[in-house]
């Protein structure tokens, strides 16, 4: 009986010798930032051409809504392609079943150097990759350094916010080296689930159409949603009501009661330490930057009306040294009124500021650092990028981008690490 | 388009139901091939009669013969409204309750005895500018009598597939035909055929199309180049006089397809009568073949029918890393049987022999039940899990198994009122319209006036 038993105690551990290295990767070594990453993508070459020739509308689902078919209201109509996603980690080649890809971005959005979304579950409901729902493959091309957003977001962490994680990767595109990319959350049900223990409320993506900082735009709930509030989820029942509610109480609410009838809406607390970190980083596009509200997603919690702000999109992060840490502060109705009803919300703006300072350091202190490392684990593949691009002063207009621009970007950023903490200081003192 | 055009045009499309309206028919009348109340001859060179229709006849020479096909739908969806499901791009907007499902007015006749003619168009397009009606133009055709044996019709017109797509709509015991039907049958085209028939003894058709039939277009566009398309039915136990008259009369046909896909996201998609797509079209190139087999039977007042069709479309190079894939293939059947419950017929799908309205009866009630079976798969495994990517080496199957059933009231030649329940069940939970939710209901209730 004993001699019988051996064999299966034998089979036993060799395959459990097996499992536990594939079960063995998790998030963390995918968002491991320690390494360069490699990954691989297996695209159709027909649906490559296809992507990159409509780079900007899906003819297909164009053709289906002016079939009557109803489509999201977006302004952009996505095309999106089966696509086989495969991750090389620690010689392992760790992969899942077909997924969807399409082309993302907006000013960064290019059929030279393509940024994707890969969405695990486009076609299998329950399809994850280590958990994943989604994916960015981000081709920064709007940032010589390639860097911006991934230092940008390790610092809006670092400070305890919800933001996601990016780490760089090699990425080859059906077995060609496609240049250096970003592997990045996307901020969908897991990112929400594991920010804030719950994922069914009502997440919306600021879609920026014209200039807008919250003036109320009357009781027309279409003027807030599906645009610029692009629904993520609930795309039958938009419910837009209470972001309605929340621009007419921040332009309406009297100053005395400010803070508490807002808070009913957005957690105020969370706003404008986020809005301390991004003037921090002198972020150029974002809530308050200079196109004024853009670069955020909004989730309102499930049974609430109260929503939370979640950073987005840091590639004009690092804009200047001298960037004014109340840069647009006037402009936006939130943050203005703020200035003179909310003094205890400037309080916690200063703290964060403060915060974000003792955080980076001056010469030699945390982000000079995280950028060096960076530095270090990219150069090699920005310099073999054959299709890095760039766009200096966010002109609008993407370029090939030189190796010199790429050095010129990184001097600029240890420039930025060693002096804006000091800036910021010295401004907050006065 | 203005109001007056509207009107003029629902005006013109009424005018000759209006007439007939007027033609009071002794009951009991003989029964005659095509249901047409016959005609009697003026002697006179040029006759125009409103009869049946209303008809311009040029001596032995020439007849013209006008048109027109009202179908009026109320409808009813449940669920109305559905979530968005994970692997469709767009979402089908809640369907109209009322819809005018067929507005057409065309033109039939001959010219000699060797010339038979038809032009027919949808004018609904031109009633709602919103609606996007691909292809308005219906049946226009010559169909040139050569000799008994061959006949050579040419122009646009249905192909020859499908025992219930190629019969006259009008006829159909449905308001709403098969899923299977719907969905891989070609339908009209472009083209050119050779046919002949001896009543129900024997029929065939052989034909060369432009392209695979507007059935399985994908926005109007064409999904396959030429297509070559033949058909053979009859009753071929009619010889055999040992057997019972009735099993005799059994109809047997088989019919096939074969044309060569353009590349691209082309392949037949699955939807629902509520237009949920429950299987996404996938990325094909190569040929697409059709094989159906038919079988009818009618006895008195009890009819049975049913189909078998699979479609089989090539996935050459289609494979994410631009390798061969397993052909898709798609078949189903449906069986379909009916009761003529009270008033006689006076040919299955046709006319009632005491009509209501224009005679002195109640017309006649049927009524019908039909199972039919849509399914989507792989010929083969391949590697990896069943997916159901476009590009899935290994599809992960679907169906949709509906029944139909409700009685037609055929009032009259020209009208009838069908009411049809109809319970759709699709396999794949992930596919559904409503998560977790596999059945959907339909109800229709279709007023149809046709001449």
């Amino acid at each position: 009986m004993r001699l019988r038993i051996i064999p299966f105690i034998n089979s036993f551990f060799f395959v459990l010798a097996f499992m536990l290295p594939s079960y063995a990767q998790t998030q963390d070594d995918l968002f491991n930032g320690d390494i360069l990453h490699e990954v691989r993508i297996y695209i159709n070459p027909q649906d490559l051409v296809t992507m990159k020739q409509n780079i900007d509308i899906c003819p297909n689902q164009d053709l289906e809504a002016l079939e009557g078919q109803r489509v999201p209201n977006v302004p952009r109509i996505e095309c999106w392609f089966a696509v086989e996603f495969h991750w090389k980690f620690n010689g392992r080649d760790i992969t899942t079943a077909q997924g969807g890809v399409r082309s993302r971005g907006k000013g960064s959005r290019s059929p030279i150097k393509t940024s994707f979304k890969i969405e695990f579950d486009r076609y299998e409901a329950n399809n994850r990759f280590l958990g994943l729902k989604a994916l960015i493959l981000r081709a920064n091309t709007q940032d010589a350094s390639q860097m911006h957003e991934r230092i940008a977001m390790e610092l809006f962490r670092k400070l305890g916010m919800p933001a996601p994680r990016e780490v760089h990767t090699r990425l080859y595109i059906n077995d060609q080296y496609a240049g250096l990319y970003s592997i990045g959350d996307e901020v969908d049900q897991v990112f929400l689930q594991r920010n804030f223990g719950e994922s069914d409320g009502y997440l919306y993506s600021y879609e920026w159409v014209k200039p807008y900082a919250f003036g109320y735009l009357g009781s027309d709930l279409s003027e807030y949603s599906p645009l610029p509030f692009q629904p993520q989820n609930h795309e039958i029942d938009l419910d837009p009501a209470p972001i309605e509610e929340m621009v007419r109480t921040i332009n309406q609410a009297p100053a005395a009661q400010f803070s508490a009838a807002v808070s009913q809406y957005i957690d105020l607390n969370n706003l404008f330490r986020e809005l301390a970190a991004e003037n921090f980083v002198a972020d150029q596009d974002s809530i308050i930057g200079d196109y004024l509200l853009n670069n955020f997603f909004l989730y309102r919690f499930k049974n609430s009306v109260r929503s939370i702000f979640i950073p987005w999109d840091k590639s004009n992060a690092f804009w200047a040294v001298d960037w004014n840490v109340f840069h647009n502060f006037t402009s936006n109705v939130l943050t203005n009124r703020a200035l003179g009803a909310a003094p205890e919300l400037i309080s916690l703006y200063r703290d964060t500021l403060r915060q974000a300072a003792d955080l980076a350091g001056g010469v030699g202190g945390w982000l000079e650092q995280e950028i060096r490392k960076e530095y270090q684990q990219i150069q090699q593949s920005v310099y073999e990028d054959p299709f890095k691009l760039c766009d200096q002063g966010a002109t609008g207009y993407l370029h090939p981008c030189s190796n010199d621009e790429f050095e010129a970007e990184v001097a600029h950023l240890i420039r930025f690490a060693q002096q804006r903490a000091a800036f910021v200081r010295a401004q907050l003192a006065q | 388009m203005s109001r007056v055009r509207k009107l003029f045009l629902i005006g013109l499309l009424l005018f000759p139901a209006a007439l007939f309206a007027q033609n009071q028919q002794p009951p009991g009348d003989e029964e005659t091939a095509t249901d047409d109340e016959p005609v009697q001859k003026s002697g006179e060179r040029f006759q125009l009669t409103f009869k049946n229709r209303p008809s311009l006849r040029i001596g032995e020479f020439a007849q013209v013969d006008f048109k027109a096909k009202w179908h009026f739908d109320f409808r009813r969806f449940s669920p109305s409204a559905i979530n968005l499901p994970g692997i469709v791009n767009a979402l089908p907007a809640d369907p109209d309750l009322f819809y005018l499902s067929k507005a057409r007015f065309g033109l039939k006749g001959k010219v000699t005895k060797y010339f038979d003619y038809e032009v027919e168009r949808d004018l609904r397009a031109d009633i709602d500018e919103t609606l996007n009606e691909y292809h308005p133009w219906k049946d226009n055709y010559v169909d040139v009598n050569l000799h008994r044996l061959i006949h050579v019709k040419i122009g646009k017109f249905k192909m020859p597939f499908g025992l219930e797509e190629i019969g006259s709509e009008d006829r159909l015991d449905y308001a709403i035909k098969s899923r299977v039907t719907d969905a891989l049958t070609p339908a009209r085209e472009r083209g050119i055929m050779l046919h002949a028939s001896r009543g129900n003894r024997w029929e065939y058709q052989v034909g060369m199309f432009r392209y695979d039939g507007e059935g399985s277009g994908v926005h109007g566009q064409p999904t396959a180049g030429r297509t070559f398309a033949a058909r053979v039915a009859g009753q071929p136990l009619r010889p055999l006089k040992q057997l019972p008259s009735t099993i005799r009369r059994i109809q047997f046909g088989l019919a096939g397809t074969k044309g060569e896909m353009f590349a691209g996201q082309n392949g037949v998609n699955g939807q629902t009568f509520s237009g949920f797509t429950f299987f996404d079209r996938m990325f094909v190139r190569g040929d697409r073949k059709r094989i159906g087999f038919e079988l009818a039977w009618a006895e008195g007042p009890a009819s049975i029918k049913g189909e078998y069709m699979r479609m089989s479309e090539e996935r050459r190079q289609q494979g994410i890393r631009g390798e061969d894939l397993p052909d898709k293939i798609s078949d189903g059947w449906y069986v379909t049987g009916g009761w003529n419950l009270f008033g006689k017929m006076k040919s299955r799908g046709g006319a009632p022999e005491n009509p209501f309205w224009i005679g002195r009866g109640f017309g006649a009630v049927e009524l019908s039940a039909r199972f039919d079976v849509l399914r989507f798969y792989g010929a083969k495994t391949a590697a990896g899990l069943p997916s159901r990517s476009p590009r899935a080496p290994t599809i992960l199957p679907n169906s949709d198994r509906t029944w139909t059933f409700g009685p037609t009231w055929y009032l009259n030649r020209f009208l009838k009122i069908q009411v049809n329940g109809q319970r759709e069940w699709v396999t794949d939970i992930d596919r559904t319209a409503v998560f977790g939710r596999h059945s959907f209901w339909s109800g229709i209730v279709r007023l149809q006036a046709a001449m």
